[in-house]
């Protein structure tokens, strides 16, 4: 089906994902206006105006009430959703990388860049949603300092475990679990040998997705931080998301923008990568953007998904019939006995 | 010597007795220097001397001989006094013995006698060899492999041999599935043998793969783990050929002219028949020394020929005796060609002194000059003989009185028919390349205005004719008409294609396609795939400097690459490495890249189906056509449960993990809840399911309805 085509943005597209429920598309890019969308008819709902500097991240809550934005106006917004208001504006000592809101909804974390002589941050707020908004304390209740010698930033940032870890992705490949109480390192592993640009976590928060530089995307078990799967491609991976109904893995990336006119081919190579979970094949492509595809959302439906590009385009796809009709290529069952 | 100094010294002295052995020098027993000449005349006690001087002064020619032997040579007599016609003569040199032994063996010392010369450790030799003879014991019997297994194979593949950086491969291709790996030499390697490091050649009926070590020879093998048959040994060799029928096999070695330049062999027994120079004379050496004449077999490996000045010598198989002792004079001979279906031999031979230029046709072994034609203002001709020996054609250079200008002809013989008919067809353009219709009547060629065209023509032309005319039919005085077609030996043109990038053409084995490609550097290697027919091009494809292309016997399947030389040109080459492979309608179905690839060849697969048979099976083709498709899907099944097993295990192992993942999950359903207020997003029944019904008008339309 032809997709819709969100022309709402004026910059590169750095964010794109679907609320709990699926009704809502959620967009930010470098202009300083995140969006939100109707998930089925495209229709643009509204935008969250106050930012002034690229947003580089969003969270909205289980229940769609709220809304957090990260920006490099080195402030954490949050937002009513509905109303678009802006309910408090979190400072920060640096751009604004991450943000997750904790389980519940009462607490959040942000990463935030090193700036000028401040180092990157790892801080976790409380806003209960009961409390009111004047009460909120601005300074966080915990502050987690990354050691500045080795200039790594955090790229990505969830909570974990019913909110008793923080799971952060880095900009050297690396992966961390950090204890919310104490700040501590429970755990670390090393599985990319370049920039995670992104993870993206199934439903369950039981398995996730990485997607990094170094041309590959990968799948873990994120209860044993255990590597399952690895997804080959020919080019940086920006985003990659797991199919909610379907044993798929669906990928973008493409080259950076700053070497798209030096890269020979015909292709930029900005589509849409398809593969199986299991057996790491590719098995289609979806062309239609003229950047790097920079994030991927999947409806949590699984019949739809968001593709926003370094083109300042978002492209809602609707998936055929023979796409939501597909079976696995090995049919079910033990394979012993034909099955005509 | 006290006691104690004794004990003390114990501990240094030898417990072994002690020996006591000069080192003499060694006597040397070998008679290394002494030669028997034998075969003399026998003569009484009183002529010993002088018989004994005579030899003395004949062996003092050719070496110096042993002081002792100087005075008196041995030679034994018997009782009588007799000598025994032989005697011991020993040299200075071991040297000078063997000088002897060449220079005096075979001396013809006098009417009756022609004396033999030979070492005397030869002779001891002889001694060793035991009086009886012993029947050695036969080797037990070791059955050769079956060499026609493949033929047999039930999924009717075909296979083929690729030869890449050290490997040797024959893989199995039916042109709807992968190929598959057939054998890859595993076992030799394993074993630490290399099977080839140059080119391989299959034989000509496929049965036996022959591989070419330059360094040792030739190697065949057969059967379903590709054994050693037999070893040829040739060293130097380049080129291995096998006869039509497989019989025979020539190796030839272009390095060194030496007189076993070229070697003829039986490829069964691995026994050399003869052996020749590159060059039947060294005149010809001279006129031509790039290319020497080639030999070349009759279609049933009863003949092999050469051509040499102004004869061809036709040698018997296996004999390798010319062909009633004398070779088939051929005055003026530029060229020959054996016909395939037949023992005839076609040969051109341009204008000499008065005698016009000529095509000549010969029968063998009667001799008997079947056709001649000549020709006038002759520069070359190519000649062409029809895969059923039908036609042979003759494209024929020409150029007018002054020189400047050329142009072609073709002439054509009607082999099959009586008398030899001959077809003129005039081509103006120049012909680069004619190939005829495997199995049927046709020809097509290439021909462009000039030589220097990049794009070229493509014509069609057929030696017979349909012609339907209407004839009556019925008793007398009937008007019933009945239209007949009739098929006419007349050269007719089928069709030109205008303006093609075309400079080779590929007849499939089958017929009716063809493969037009554009080989070479200049060229962009585009393949146009062009049914006869029905004259319609099913797909234009290209492989990008492809250097070879080529059919696999059934005409199913056909191949281009891009190979690089094993010897010099290899920059030039070693781009694009690899092959394609593609259905006959120009579906492209494979596609492999190697850094270094040589060589591809299809084994060869006679059609053993008689003509009568193969119009049966066409006939019933969707009887055929029914079961082959069933077996076909089977195949497909088995192949795939096959691939799938593999993953199917991957496949329950992760959905085994994913189930304990979601099993933890759910387990903390409940602390889940609490954090949220109390509400649970994983129950139902929070989500209220509404359906809406939206109405779009989509046309409103007025009309009149008649009122009753």
């Amino acid at each position: 089906m032809r997709p819709i085509l969100l022309k709402g943005h004026e910059r590169s597209l750095t964010y794109v994902s679907y609320n709990y429920d699926g009704d809502l598309l959620f967009t930010a890019s470098k202009d300083n206006l995140p969006t939100v969308w109707n998930a089925e008819t495209g229709e643009r709902i509204g935008t969250y105006n106050g930012h002034q500097g690229a947003v580089w991240d969003m969270d909205c809550n289980k229940s769609s009430s709220r809304l957090l934005t990260a920006s490099a106006d080195a402030t954490c917004k949050l937002w009513n959703t509905e109303t678009g208001e802006e309910l408090k504006s979190f400072p920060h000592r640096g751009p604004v990388r991450g943000v997750a809101w904790a389980e519940g909804g009462d607490e959040f974390a942000t990463i935030s860049d090193p700036f000028m002589e401040n180092d990157a941050l790892i801080s976790i707020y409380q806003v209960p949603e009961k409390s009111p908004v004047e009460s909120y304390n601005l300074t966080p209740r915990l502050e987690i300092e990354l050691p500045k010698e080795n200039i790594i930033k955090a790229t990505n940032v969830v909570f974990l475990g019913l909110n008793s870890s923080l799971f952060v992705t880095f900009d050297d490949g690396s992966i961390r679990l950090y204890d919310v109480k104490t700040g501590s390192v429970l755990n670390s592993i090393h599985p990319h040998q370049k920039k995670i640009n992104r993870v993206s976590f199934n439903k369950e928060k039981t398995l996730f997705i990485t997607s990094s530089a170094d041309f590959t995307a990968k799948l873990f078990d994120a209860v044993r931080l255990e590597p399952l799967k690895t997804y080959k491609t020919d080019r940086p991976v920006n985003d990659a998301v797991i199919s909610p109904t379907k044993e798929h893995i669906l990928l973008g990336g493409g080259q950076e923008a700053m070497s798209v006119t030096t890269t020979a081919g015909r292709a930029g190579k900005f589509e849409t990568k398809f593969f199986h979970l299991v057996y790491e094949e590719e098995f289609g492509i979806v062309k239609g953007h003229f950047g790097p595809i920079n994030a991927i959302a999947i409806n949590p439906d699984g019949r739809s998904y968001a593709s926003g590009a370094e083109d300042g385009y978002v492209r809602l796809h609707f998936f055929d019939k023979s796409y939501l009709d597909m079976e696995d290529p090995v049919p079910e069952g033990d394979g012993e006995e034909p099955t005509n | 010597m006290t006691n104690a100094m004794a004990d003390d010294l114990a501990d240094y002295m030898s417990d072994n007795e002690l020996v006591v052995e000069p080192k003499l020098p060694k006597l040397d027993e070998s008679f290394g220097c002494t030669v028997v000449i034998s075969n003399l005349p026998k003569v009484p006690q009183a002529k010993h001397e002088k018989l004994k001087s005579v030899l003395l002064k004949i062996c003092n020619k050719v070496g110096t001989v042993d002081l002792q032997d100087e005075v008196a040579p041995l030679m034994p007599f018997g009782e009588d006094g007799k000598s025994h016609g032989f005697l011991f003569i020993t040299f200075k040199t071991s040297a000078d013995a063997a000088k002897c032994e060449e220079a005096v063996n075979g001396y013809q010392f006098d009417k009756n006698h022609k004396i033999n010369v030979v070492k005397y450790d030869e002779v001891k030799k002889l001694k060793t060899i035991p009086d009886t003879y012993e029947e050695e014991s036969a080797s037990p019997y070791e059955p050769s492999p079956d060499t026609s297994w493949w033929l047999r194979d039930p999924s009717q593949r075909d296979a083929f041999c690729i030869r890449y950086g050290n490997e040797t491969e024959v893989h199995w291709a039916d042109g709807s599935r992968e190929p598959v790996l057939d054998h890859d030499g595993g076992d030799k390697k394993a074993s630490g043998v290399q099977w080839c490091n140059y080119y391989m050649e299959w034989s000509s009926k496929g049965s036996i793969m022959a591989t070419i070590l330059p360094a040792k020879g030739v190697i065949t093998w057969g059967g379903p783990s590709y054994k050693k048959l037999k070893r040829f040994s040739h060293v130097d060799v380049e080129t291995v050929q096998f006869s039509p029928g497989e019989g025979y096999m020539m190796t030839t070695s272009f390095k060194n002219d030496t007189k076993d330049a070229i070697k003829i062999w039986n490829t069964k027994t691995g026994k050399l028949l003869r052996s020749f120079p590159l060059f039947p004379s060294e005149s010809f050496k001279e006129k031509d020394a790039e290319k020497p004449p080639p030999f070349l077999w009759s279609y049933n490996d009863e003949y092999i020929a050469r051509m040499g000045e102004d004869l061809i010598s036709i040698y018997e198989l296996p004999s390798m005796k010319l062909l009633e002792k004398k070779s088939l004079l051929a005055g003026g001979i530029a060229e020959f060609q054996w016909s395939p279906a037949q023992n005839i031999l076609a040969y051109w031979a341009p204008e000499k002194g008065n005698a016009p230029a000529h095509i000549q046709l010969v029968e063998i072994p009667s001799r008997k000059h079947l056709r001649q034609k000549n020709l006038f203002q002759v520069s070359k001709v190519n000649m062409s003989w029809h895969d059923q020996g039908k036609f042979l054609g003759c494209k024929v250079l020409r150029h007018t009185k002054t020189k400047k200008t050329v142009y072609n002809n073709f002439e054509i013989f009607r082999v099959h028919e009586d008398g030899i008919p001959v077809e003129i067809l005039e081509i103006k353009d120049a012909v680069f390349n004619f190939r005829w219709e495997p199995q049927g009547t046709r020809f097509a060629m290439v021909h462009a205005e000039n030589r220097a065209a990049t794009r070229a023509n493509v014509s069609f032309y057929d030696m017979n004719k349909e012609v339907t005319h209407t004839e009556r039919r019925g008793p007398k005085g009937s008007k019933k008409q009945v239209t007949v077609t009739q098929t006419v030996s007349e050269l007719n043109l089928v069709s030109t294609l205008k303006d093609r990038q075309c400079n080779s053409l590929y007849w499939s084995p089958a017929g009716n396609i063809i493969v037009m490609a554009s080989l070479g550097d200049t060229s962009s290697g585009s393949l146009e795939f062009f049914d006869v027919n029905t004259c319609t091009t099913m797909a234009v494809r290209e492989h990008y400097r492809a250097t070879e292309v080529s059919w696999d016997p059934s005409g199913r399947i056909l191949s281009t690459s891009v190979v690089q030389p094993l010897t010099g040109g290899y920059f030039k080459f070693q781009m694009d490495n690899g092959y394609m492979l593609w259905s006959f309608q120009g579906k492209q179905l494979k596609t492999v890249a190697f850094q270094n690839f040589f060589q591809f060849a299809w084994r060869p697969r006679k059609n053993l189906l008689s003509a009568e048979k193969r119009e049966e099976i066409k006939a019933n083709l969707k009887k055929y056509y029914e079961e082959f498709d069933r077996r076909d899907k089977e195949k497909a099944r088995a192949l795939y449960l096959e691939e799938t097993r593999g993953k199917r295990e991957l496949r329950s192992k992760f959905r085994d993990r994913v189930e304990v993942l979601r099993a933890g999950y759910d387990a903390n359903r409940e602390q889940r809840k609490q954090m949220n207020d109390g509400y649970d997003s994983e129950d139902e029944n929070n989500y209220i399911i509404q359906t809406a019904n939206v109405e779009t008008v989509l046309k409103t339309d007025e009309f009149l309805v008649e009122s009753f």
